[in-house]
């Protein structure tokens, strides 16, 4: 496992405490992109500053392949794209990326990512000028520098454009080509669904539950046994076993596989 | 310690742009020129009213870039959530605290020495006058550092706003609190304790200031020279320890 969170709670202590995190685990497979999916106030955005090495637990522990994400170790393991990332506005593109390619200490890589992202044209422009979906593409970029096997991003389609998240929805499938684990939070659906390998729902500081959107967890079964036609919703565990005992009693008329929808769950979880 | 030098260069770019900036350095500039006029009004030593507006030019980058630009550079970027980025770096809260004082020292530095060649330039004409401008642009710096310390402090816990104006006192009371605690003293003020414990804790910027001693040739203690750098350093780095525990603490 690239990253494990093992029971992580977290409260925010001002005026008026807020119960941010209930008890997270999750862990997260080498060359997944995995998806945190939940309303806004979820939660989303805290485990992920925790993952980042932004925010400290209350309890809990988070491991990215067994090292702290507190320690510089930890951190150079994996790449941050905060939500709505805002940066050193007056400086160029290039500039900015030597900047945090010198700090981290890796300072031939500016070139090559500025081509990943498509910024060439625009590496000397100030990021003052950036539009929102450059800025984006910009702050992925910095993320990419020291190559981290693990990517953590917070709502990196938030905001823009379509034009901006289908640009920044093919970086995060060339990355997933390129063997990077990438952990990324969202609330627009229709993103987690056409990116994401698995996903983990959250509300209210609770994990809801995690989906392995590539495999359907349940089948819709149609089968006739003496002449009268059944529907059934089957567990994907129990499919084989219905299989056998429609063909000792019956027949099959069709199996589908029932659409995992993320909507309903997570109107599920906010009930 | 090379990668908070790399660090607090990208911050430096970063403020060194800013319209700020410019802007204390036309206000510097114009207070130079306006030397010009000063001096046909006054009567007295000729290039005097250029030492003084040189000196006092070089004073104002040490306080006004802490007061309007180091002041914002963490609650700015608290503000403006940009501040994760370099938090998510592998690095510690002192390393991040220390590149953004080095930053604003490296500001404070260039406009000091720049501004400094200029008054010189303008002097030249009635007097070489070199050693009096190094001796204040060498004490202006570790100024800087001490007032930029603050700044960092108070940016680290409030707004920017609320920072500069912080930066701003703790500059003003500085200046008058030795004069205070003197008059206390032999006034035989009962506060005078309480004043005493207080100016432990306040900066003394006085010991900063030798313009009257520069411009007049008076005498001073050369040991000023040493013993002035010594208390800045001393207290950037208590004052880079409260930051960075308290930037450490904060839940951002």
């Amino acid at each position: 496992m690239i990253l494990e969170i093992e029971n992580v709670k977290k409260t925010y202590k001002g005026k008026k405490k807020v119960e941010a995190l209930k008890g997270i685990s999750l862990s997260l497979k080498t060359g997944e992109i995995f998806g945190f999916v939940g309303p806004n106030g979820a939660g989303k955005t805290t485990l992920i500053k925790i993952i980042a090495g932004i925010l400290r637990p209350d309890s809990g522990k988070v491991s990215i392949m067994g090292k702290s994400p507190f320690s510089p170790e930890g951190k150079r393991l994996r790449g941050f794209l905060p939500e709505n990332p805002q940066t050193f506005r007056n400086l160029t593109g290039r500039e900015f990326l030597n900047f945090c390619a010198n700090v981290l200490g890796k300072p031939k890589e500016t070139d090559r990512l500025l081509k990943m992202v498509g910024l060439e044209d625009a590496a000397d422009r100030k990021i003052k000028e950036y539009s929102k979906g450059m800025l984006q593409r910009i702050m992925l970029a910095q993320s990419l520098i020291g190559d981290p096997p693990l990517l953590v991003y917070d709502e990196p389609l938030s905001g823009l454009d379509p034009i901006g998240r289908k640009e920044v929805k093919e970086i995060i499938k060339e990355l997933k080509n390129q063997g990077k684990t990438v952990f990324f939070s969202s609330h627009i659906i229709e993103d987690v669904e056409e990116l994401v390998d698995r996903a983990a729902i959250i509300n209210e500081g609770r994990k809801i539950k995690v989906l392995e959107l590539g495999k359907p967890a349940n089948f819709t079964v149609r089968y006739f046994i003496e002449g009268k036609l059944f529907t059934e919703k089957v567990n994907r565990e129990k499919l084989w076993e219905k299989i056998f005992y429609i063909r000792e009693n019956g027949e099959i008329y069709e199996i589908k596989p029932t659409e995992i929808q993320l909507e309903e769950l997570l109107n599920e979880g906010n009930n | 310690m090379k990668e908070t030098i790399n660090l607090s260069i990208g911050i430096f770019n970063e403020y060194f742009r800013d319209k700020i900036f410019y802007f204390i350095f036309s206000l510097s500039l114009l207070l130079l020129l306006s030397s010009f006029i000063l001096q046909e009004m006054v009567v007295g030593e000729p290039g005097k009213v250029f030492k003084d507006m040189a000196l006092n030019g070089i004073t104002l980058f040490a306080v006004a870039v802490p007061v309007f630009i180091t002041s914002q550079m963490i609650s700015n970027q608290i503000q403006r959530k940009s501040i994760y980025l370099i938090l998510s770096f592998p690095f510690s809260y002192s390393s991040i605290i220390t590149a953004h004082l080095l930053a604003a020292l490296y500001i404070i530095f260039i406009s000091i020495v720049s501004y400094g060649l200029l008054a010189f330039a303008l002097i030249l004409p009635f007097e070489v006058w070199v050693l009096p401008i190094i001796i204040h642009a060498f004490l202006s710096l570790f100024l800087g550092l001490l007032l930029s310390s603050w700044a960092i402090l108070f940016s680290s816990v409030t707004t920017t706003t609320l920072s500069a104006l912080s930066t701003f006192i703790i500059y003003m009371v500085g200046s008058t609190f030795q004069t205070a605690l003197e008059y206390s003293q032999q006034s035989g003020n009962p506060m005078y304790f309480v004043l005493k414990i207080i100016g432990y804790i306040v900066p003394n910027t006085t010991v900063f200031d030798l313009k009257p001693e520069l411009i007049y040739r008076l005498n001073f203690s050369k040991s000023i020279l040493w013993l002035a750098p010594i208390y800045s350093i001393s207290a950037a780095i208590v004052l880079i320890a409260i930051s960075s525990f308290i930037l450490s603490r904060r839940e951002l």
